[in-house]
């Protein structure tokens, strides 16, 4: 008999049905805490989770897919009633040459890249339909250590794209997840501004290959209320990325943001102090409402299986070792219809 | 009859007798490396050949680092790393590194120890860690006098403020559900104590630095328990053996002298 079993199905109990949440489960190797884990998303009333989902850990040599690890993370996250986005990248090795990152896909390779995205599409259809592709492709880290290209991106989306429709007609694909970036232009050596990243791709066409934009919403040290301008990195920069999409004529599309938040680290410049980060979180989610275009906000990240070091620690709702945090008992009493932060 | 052989005899009966003096070889022999281990730290060799202690710091967490307009550097933190280079009669070099990148400076060597504020860490296993010489943390401040709260569990039913989503925060909580405590929520430190102050509370959970720092301008009040002890410690690589003891033996001394207790009163009890 299993020492973990999936349970009986759960719903999400909530006033913000948008509430969402980054998961850490990929490297999460016991059941009971991928388990508990989603257990306490469900609890705090969150509705949905993005999770990674690494190419290179499913399917380590061309065409032999292993989805266990996978299995159990979406049917827990499934069985509490969580909708799941799935990010998809990772190169594996046998995809690029050697000595690259994870991150480097030469375009022959494309097609490998959706050669497994229409696999994962059709294993988890029913159970895992919102697809990420890529992650942060507008960072040089993210683009194997090349400078971003914005056209070659629309390139491995459009392949993406439609290998997910052929494997599931239902399946909704996120382009984007672009990285915050203020810096001008072209960008400055670690990456290209995710506005300007976003408006090349839209002239290369990807308003076809796409179906909702994710977005990246870090707060930084602002209040969620905090103006939106392209010199700046906060919460309402999403606007911006939204006005983008109405200028090319995709008013229609929604968004969802699949990172964000706010960090309360003693020793960060970039954080705020904890009370600040409950307030803003609270707030940030409530704001969301307010978005028509916006279907869910997932902050990054909701526990990691084990301490991250430093700073990366200050971004967490529950810890390791499953300590709530009092920004999750706050969020938790925000999503029950406790309305005292929002004053 | 055959007589009957002593259980120990002949060779074995001096090998017996022997176990003593090998074990005393053994030990002679393990304190020889470890004193050639020790004379062989070449971190230690190299501050005292060049005359330089390289010290790794973050600048930006006053009031244990910071530098003022003049760029010079300042704070509690600082005053360790020059009274270690005092005592060894070397110049310090104090190299400004952001929090994250101080294990990687130590590991690449471009620096010789990391004193900023350092919280001890049992995970890493790729540094010496010396003894602790301040410890942080969440700490129960209570009036002096009246009402004795002397432990945790003297909390029963009593008013405690948190700084909201602190550490003491987390504890309080946690408490809460055990001793049936009565917490109330301010957004900093600096109004939970003042909360204190006027009575709105029997007691303040909040960080020790805050503590200390409230305490040197409001007299009659004293920190009655420390919850979780958040240690503050010098790293050193882990060849490093000479040089950490070195380090330890300063820490035992100024614990001992009052230096730690002074850099308190100067650096995190003065008014601003």
């Amino acid at each position: 008999m299993p020492l973990v079993t999936i349970g009986p199905s759960q719903e999400v109990v909530t006033v913000n049905a948008k509430m969402g949440v980054h998961t850490r489960l990929t490297d999460e190797v016991e059941e009971w805490k991928i388990k508990r884990t989603l257990e306490l998303v469900r609890e705090m009333g969150a509705s949905w989770i993005v999770e990674v989902f690494p190419w290179s850990y499913y399917e380590s040599q061309k065409g032999r897919f292993d989805w266990a690890h996978a299995d159990l993370v979406v049917d827990h996250a499934v069985t509490q009633g969580l909708t799941v986005i799935a990010r998809l990248d990772f190169v594996p090795r046998w995809a690029r040459p050697e000595d690259s990152t994870v991150s480097y896909l030469e375009a022959e390779n494309f097609s490998d890249y959706g050669d497994f995205v229409y696999e994962f599409a059709k294993h988890f259809r029913g159970r895992a339909d919102y697809l990420i592709v890529w992650n942060e492709p507008n960072l040089t880290t993210a683009w194997g250590l090349r400078p971003p290209d914005p056209e070659a991106y629309v390139e491995l989306l459009r392949i993406a794209y439609q290998r997910a429709k052929e494997a599931n007609p239902e399946v909704k694909v996120l382009a984007g997840a672009l990285a915050p970036n203020a810096a001008p232009g072209e960008g400055d050596g670690w990456g290209m501004s995710d506005l300007v990243f976003l408006e090349r791709m839209y002239q290369a066409g990807a308003k076809d290959f796409f179906d909702i934009l994710a977005v990246h919403a870090y707060g930084n040290v602002y209040a969620p209320e905090d103006a939106p301008s392209p010199e700046r990195i906060n919460f309402r920069r999403t606007e911006l990325l939204r006005e983008i999409m109405v200028q090319n004529g995709d008013a229609q599309k929604p968004i969802i943001i699949t990172e964000g938040g706010w960090n309360d680290s003693p020793r960060w410049t970039q954080a705020v102090p904890p009370a600040q980060r409950i307030a803003y979180t609270v707030r940030a989610y409530e704001m969301a409402r307010d978005w028509p275009w916006c279907l869910a906000v997932a902050f990054w990240a909701f526990r990691t299986p084990w301490p991250q070091g430093g700073y990366r620690d200050y971004w967490n709702f529950v810890t390791p070792e499953f300590i709530q945090k009092p920004v999750y008992e706050e969020v938790q009493a925000y999503s029950q219809g406790d309305t005292n932060l929002l004053e | 009859m055959k007589a009957s052989r002593p259980f120990f005899h002949g060779s074995l009966r001096i090998a017996i007798w022997s176990i003593p003096f090998l074990l005393t070889l053994a030990l002679i022999i393990r304190l020889a490396i470890t004193a050639t281990e020790q004379e062989t730290d070449k971190v230690w060799e190299r501050i005292q050949t060049t005359g330089v202690l390289r010290v790794g710091m973050d600048m930006s967490y006053p009031p244990f680092a910071a530098a003022n307009e003049e760029g010079q550097p300042y704070g509690f933190d600082v005053e360790i790393a020059k009274e270690l280079a005092g005592r060894w009669g070397v110049k310090l070099e104090l190299i400004h590194l952001g929090f994250d990148g101080l294990y990687d400076a130590l590991q690449g060597e471009r620096i010789d120890v990391i004193i900023s504020a350092l919280p001890y860490d049992p995970r890493r296993a790729d540094v010496l860690y010396s003894y602790a010489y301040f410890e942080n943390g969440p700490v129960l401040v209570v009036p002096v006098g009246g009402e004795s709260i002397r432990r945790v569990e003297d909390l029963v039913g009593k008013r405690v403020g948190v700084e909201l989503g602190s550490q003491g925060d987390v504890e309080a909580r946690r408490l809460e559900e055990r001793l049936g405590l009565d917490r109330r929520s301010y957004l900093t430190a600096q109004e939970t104590l003042d909360a204190l102050a006027k009575g709105e509370v029997d007691a303040a959970l909040v960080d020790a630095v805050s503590a200390y720092h409230w305490m040197g301008s409001n007299h009659g009040f004293r920190i009655a328990v420390n919850l979780l002890r958040e240690q503050y410690v010098i790293a050193v690589s882990e060849e490093t053996s000479k040089l950490l003891q070195e380090i330890n033996s300063a820490i035992v001394e100024w614990r001992e002298d009052g230096f730690l207790v002074g850099l308190i009163e100067d650096w995190l009890m003065r008014p601003d």
